[in-house]
């Protein structure tokens, strides 16, 4: 590991040490390019929710003159009626809903995808090796193709418009994923741990919980991270299985501000970044592992 | 110990559950139980629904109405019939959609990676921070972009201050602008995932290489053209097959931006799917949009599986 850091310290720099200044302009020309174009957007939505309106629909400004604490202040304490109800009771209604539906599904995928992944890495059993592509495959089958007949499963069950319509549609799509990343860390940990744990009379479950899981700790992270982002972020059956204020999540909440007010920028874009933090924050907390998760689980399978 | 149970259990009277083991496998009795909840949430929401949708194709079921009649090839004959021929019009705007997006991806991931994989200050921030977009959920971006592009958003506040423009440039409600538009959305909030594979595909590269290209006198672009990029060639073709099967299925920031307008002029085949059954309220003929885009997407599923599959 050390030798590694310093040989790669010592090749960077002599590479860019061979680097031609003219590359040098150019990298950083570029970075500058890159790192406004991802920022900018983000910095100009921020900007607008602490703006008046007269600012954002008027004055066209760039940098507030004051600061507007309004539009959030609408949003999470607000006493505006909205859709027939006070609008900080809607917008919180929406997070509480989309925190629900994230944390619940999350769980369910955590413990089910342990279950599934150890099985099919440390046992033997007819159909192990079915399951193991066919979870690849449904991964990878876009679940907007079949948002039509899962909306008949969701009618028959009587579901429509309830939360319960998400919390059973959406591990489809995290579920194989989740399975899928936690097989291919369980078979990089030695079977060795395992085999003692039974020899001294643990349990096939004992060993799951208390050595195969606490080991994949840094797995379960990243599944546990793409779960709830998943389904924190999810619009499309959300719009198609829910329709009334109170069982919508704030993806889809969102899409509701619009229309209703004439002004209605600085409260939707306080609303957006509200609706971005959670992701966000976790992403950033842990970008290494999701990196890692992301490249190990995507491309190196 | 295969040997040695090949060698012993002729020797037992074999019982059933022996007899069960021998053909279930060693653990099934374990194993069934621990893999059933996800292979059952997986035959429910994505097998049957897939031959669900394959039966529906053929009725002309509406939402409200408890049963379709089977109407046998009409829904899929309708789509050609029609003078609109909007099936083949959203075909059309589903490859330059998907093309310009994954083009676009694939050319600014390449040199943020690129730029990032350099020795320069700050690059962990400067990483984390162009991750942002992919992070962030589509609505959210959808309206960012919505608000750029908007009369009060800085986009057309250019155009009036340099008069590059009579008018404010209504993007999203422009026939040629609007797609165009969402593809430049599509780009910027999917380029993170291309750049954090290039990023590892590059850091996975050897020195030694560069080294021996640099020795032999290969120039800066040599060295990119002839080492980085073939090295990237296994990545680059399994995040383009993901992003492409991503990209083209995925319909937030459409129905955010246009709702697939104006005059269908962004209406992508999920999109038209959409349209179909939930807005048009006709679920038959709806299916059976999505059953026209299945073969594309087995055959991409298909080679993609192989190719993550092979890397074991």
């Amino acid at each position: 590991m050390a030798t590694t850091a310093v040989r790669m310290r010592a090749s960077a720099s002599s590479s860019r040490r061979t680097l031609g200044r003219g590359w040098v302009i150019a990298t950083y020309a570029t970075l500058v390019f890159f790192v406004l174009w991802t920022v900018v957007p983000f910095i100009w939505m921020f900007l607008a929710s602490i703006k008046t309106n007269k600012e954002i629909y008027q004055d066209f400004t760039i940098l507030p003159k004051v600061v507007y604490w309004g539009h959030y202040e609408t949003l999470l304490f607000g006493e505006t009626a909205g859709g027939g109800m006070r609008a900080s009771a809607r917008f919180s209604a929406w997070l509480r809903n989309s925190t629900i539906v994230a944390l619940a599904v999350t769980t369910l995928s955590i413990v089910l995808g342990s279950f599934g992944a150890y099985a099919v890495t440390r046992l033997r059993f007819a159909g192990r090796g079915i399951m193991a592509r066919g979870l690849i495959f449904t991964y990878l089958v876009p679940g907007s193709l079949l948002f039509i007949p899962l909306f008949q499963v969701v009618a028959t069950l009587d579901l429509v418009d309830t939360l319960s319509a998400l919390l059973l549609v959406y591990p489809s799509f995290t579920l194989p994923f989740c399975t899928w990343m936690l097989m291919s860390y369980f078979r990089s940990i030695p079977v060795e741990l395992e085999e003692a744990a039974l020899i001294d009379g643990c349990t096939r479950l004992g060993v799951l919980f208390r050595i195969t899981m606490p080991l994949s700790a840094p797995a379960i992270a990243v599944v546990a991270l793409f779960s709830f982002t998943q389904s924190w972020n999810e619009f499309l059956y959300a719009l198609v299985f829910t329709n009334s204020v109170t069982t919508r999540t704030v993806t889809v909440g969102l899409t509701q501000m619009l229309g209703e007010d004439v002004f209605y920028w600085g409260q939707m874009m306080g609303g957006a970044i509200i609706a971005a933090l959670p992701p966000v924050i976790m992403y950033s907390l842990a970008q290494r592992l999701v990196i890692r998760g992301l490249v190990g689980g995507a491309v190196k399978g | 110990m295969a040997q040695s149970s090949a060698t012993h259990t002729p020797t037992i009277r074999r019982g059933l559950g022996a007899r069960l083991r021998a053909t279930l496998g060693p653990d099934w009795l374990l194993a069934w139980p621990m893999a059933a909840p996800v292979v059952l949430i997986v035959l429910a929401l994505l097998a049957y629904p897939f031959v669900d949708a394959i039966f529906l194709s053929f009725q002309d079921r509406f939402i409200g109405k408890a049963e379709g009649t089977w109407i046998g090839f009409a829904n899929y004959v309708d789509f050609f019939a029609n003078p609109e021929n909007l099936f083949l019009k959203a075909s059309l705007i589903t490859l330059l959609y998907t093309g310009g997006a994954i083009g676009g991806k694939f050319v600014v991931g390449l040199a943020m990676a690129s730029v990032l994989n350099q020795e320069i200050p700050l690059r962990n921030v400067w990483r984390a921070l162009m991750f942002l977009p992919w992070a962030v959920p589509a609505v959210v971006s959808a309206y960012v972009w919505r608000f750029l592009f908007d009369t009060t958003g800085p986009i057309n506040g250019l155009i009036a201050e340099f008069r590059l423009a009579n008018d404010y440039l209504y993007f999203f409600n422009d026939a040629k602008l609007a797609l165009p538009a969402l593809i430049l959305v599509a780009i910027w909030s999917g380029t993170p995932f291309w750049t954090m594979n290039f990023l590892a595909g590059m850091q996975a590269i050897s020195q030694e290489l560069y080294e021996a290209a640099e020795i032999d006198g290969a120039s800066t672009f040599q060295r990119f053209r002839f080492i980085t990029v073939p090295s990237l060639q296994h990545v680059i073709m399994v995040t383009a097959l993901l992003s492409t099967i991503w990209t083209s299925a995925n319909l937030t920031q459409i129905f955010v931006l246009t709702g697939g307008g104006p005059s269908y002029a962004t209406t992508t085949l999920p999109m038209l799917a959409y349209l179909t059954a939930i807005a048009g309220r006709q679920m038959g003929a709806g299916a059976a949009i999505s059953m026209m885009m299945m073969p594309a997407y087995i055959i991409l599923v298909y080679f993609l599986t192989r190719r993550m599959l092979r890397q074991e």
